[in-house]
């Protein structure tokens, strides 16, 4: 995928060429968007105004990472909906009745027994609540950190903050997740347990 | 920007804290690394936190990626720009085009105002010249025309007191040359009748003075002059058609007879009151230096085409395309705006 050409016909109003380039992004987009959000359908609305916001300011974007612009666009997508949410707070029964449509191909593996692949949902699940008990610039540095892999100087960017301050967050979101998944020993791993257990 | 000023407000746990982050993130610079790596060897503690730390940073890491439910594309239809239409592309082109013109306009302007300040006395000097030369003109020949009539009325006036049968008779004969037929025989016919009158009058009274006989060949002159008014009347109406386009002073009196000749005539034959009969004439005149004017008016029409067909000053013509050329591309720059 030739992706600077996809970018210039998009940016001449070729939809189509866009269009490859959302197909090519919107897993990223949309998984960024379900670990700040926190449900699926938040995440699904957050990655189509993403994709929709880019398209209709993609003449501002002048070359770089189309990827980190992106995902920039979307968590500010992100914050904007969590600021009208705590505006107008409103249970969401997605997360009641989120039948988890993750996927957990890696537990398919027949080498894992029904009870390691229990195990392992719940630790993940436990991750994600502790996840979304972080304050939101946090979470969103932890996820654009630790689950997207983005440096410091990438975030910083993304963020629109200093890189002190995305290290500070970094921390601070590590420590209070390390706190939160004590919690959870039964669920880590033997070496976890070990460890916290001094 | 302010790193600096929050690393000073910050704990020695948080500033800990945060070297394990860059750690596990391998953002320490090399001094530093291997500085926390001592460190680190040293204090058990310290890798124990280091090491519950990588471990939550690797289950973040190992997170499954959630399936998109849909896909996001867009649809055509709905976000589709269309294509641009041609004129649109040349929206710079408009823009420019219209600075362009507007720069040109008021350096046209300021042409202007600078050439009226300096040099415009000079230009239009020549056809007010022009047009003040043919009204002097003009008025010159109307009051040559004037003074000739009455000098010529007093003249024949004080003929006709002395010689009033043979001057007439003899003016008769030179009129005779250039009036018409008509003109003549009322002459001819006032002559005769005035001969008679005077023969009768000597007879009835000749030791009267010729003074109290005037009056009453006066009034019947003039009747007689009523009723050959309607004959009379004609040639003052009739323009001059000998009137050259450019009259000169010496030549436009003598060559055209402003007033009709009957009336001098009898004014001839009323001896020495025709020249007051002339002067109270002048009125009268003003009728015939109309007749003038009117003759007069045809130069000063040819005049003023004269001055409309000499060359139009080239800078207002150039103001007046320049301005419309603007408010045709400010139409069409703002029309292009809007489609942009």
């Amino acid at each position: 995928m030739d992706e600077v050409a996809l970018i210039e016909q998009a940016q001449k109003g070729d939809v189509q060429a866009y269009n490859t380039l959302v197909l090519h992004y919107q897993q990223v987009v949309y998984n960024v968007a379900y670990r700040i959000m926190g449900d699926p359908q938040s995440a699904e609305d957050a990655a189509q105004e993403a994709f929709i916001s880019a398209y209709k300011s993609l003449n501002k974007f002048y070359g770089g990472n189309f990827k980190a612009w992106l995902l920039r666009i979307t968590t500010n997508g992100c914050y904007d909906e969590l600021r009208r949410r705590k505006r107008r707070p409103q249970s969401s029964l997605e997360r009641i009745t989120d039948d988890n449509q993750e996927s957990f191909a890696f537990l398919r593996d027949p080498a894992i027994g029904p009870e390691k692949r229990q195990q392992q949902m719940e630790l993940i699940q436990a991750i994600e609540d502790c996840l979304q008990n972080l304050p939101d610039d946090q979470r969103v540095t932890a996820v654009l950190c630790d689950v997207e892999g983005y440096d410091y100087n990438a975030i910083a960017d993304m963020t629109d903050v200093s890189l002190g301050t995305v290290k500070s967050r970094v921390s601070r979101a590590r420590s209070k997740l390390r706190d939160c998944l004590q919690g959870f020993k039964e669920l880590l791993p033997d070496n976890y347990r070990l460890q916290s257990e001094p | 920007m302010f790193d600096f000023l929050r690393n000073l407000t910050k704990s020695a746990e948080e500033k800990r804290q945060e070297t394990v982050a860059a750690y596990l993130d391998e953002a320490l610079p090399g001094t530093a690394r291997q500085q926390f790596e001592q460190e680190m060897a040293q204090d058990e503690t310290l890798r124990l936190e280091v090491e519950q730390l990588l471990l939550i940073k690797q289950s973040l890491r190992q997170l499954p990626q959630r399936d998109v439910p849909r896909n996001f594309i867009l649809d055509p239809a709905k976000y589709g720009r269309p294509a641009r239409q041609p004129w649109v592309k040349a929206y710079p082109v408009l823009r420019a085009a219209t600075a362009m013109t507007a720069f040109f306009l008021i350096f046209a302007f300021a042409a202007g105002i600078f050439t009226s300040l300096s040099g415009s006395e000079p230009a239009m000097s020549a056809p007010a010249a022009d047009v003040a030369q043919m009204e002097s003109v003009e008025v010159t020949s109307e009051v040559t025309e004037a003074t000739e009539s009455l000098a010529f009325e007093a003249d024949a006036a004080a003929n006709a007191v002395e010689e009033p049968v043979a001057e007439s008779a003899a003016e008769e004969e030179a009129m005779d040359e250039a009036e018409p037929d008509a003109f003549d025989v009322a002459v001819e016919d006032t002559a005769e009748e005035m001969v008679e009158e005077e023969m009768s009058a000597e007879e009835a009274a000749p030791s009267a003075p010729e003074a109290t006989a005037v009056p009453s060949t006066i009034d019947s002159l003039q009747g007689d002059a009523a009723e050959d008014g309607a004959t009379v009347a004609e040639p003052i109406v009739q323009p001059t058609p000998t009137i050259s386009p450019t009259p000169t002073v010496s030549t436009l009196p003598r060559v055209t007879p402003p007033t009709p000749l009957p009336e001098r005539d009898m004014d001839q034959v009323a001896g020495g009151e025709a020249a007051d009969d002339a002067v109270a004439e002048l009125p009268e005149m003003e009728g015939d230096t109309e007749s003038a004017e009117t003759t007069a008016v045809l130069p000063e029409e040819e005049v003023e085409e004269m001055v409309v067909d000499q060359p139009a000053n080239p800078l207002l013509w150039l103001q007046i395309g320049l301005g419309g050329l603007l408010i045709l591309l400010l139409g069409l720059t703002f029309y292009a705006r809007r489609q942009r």
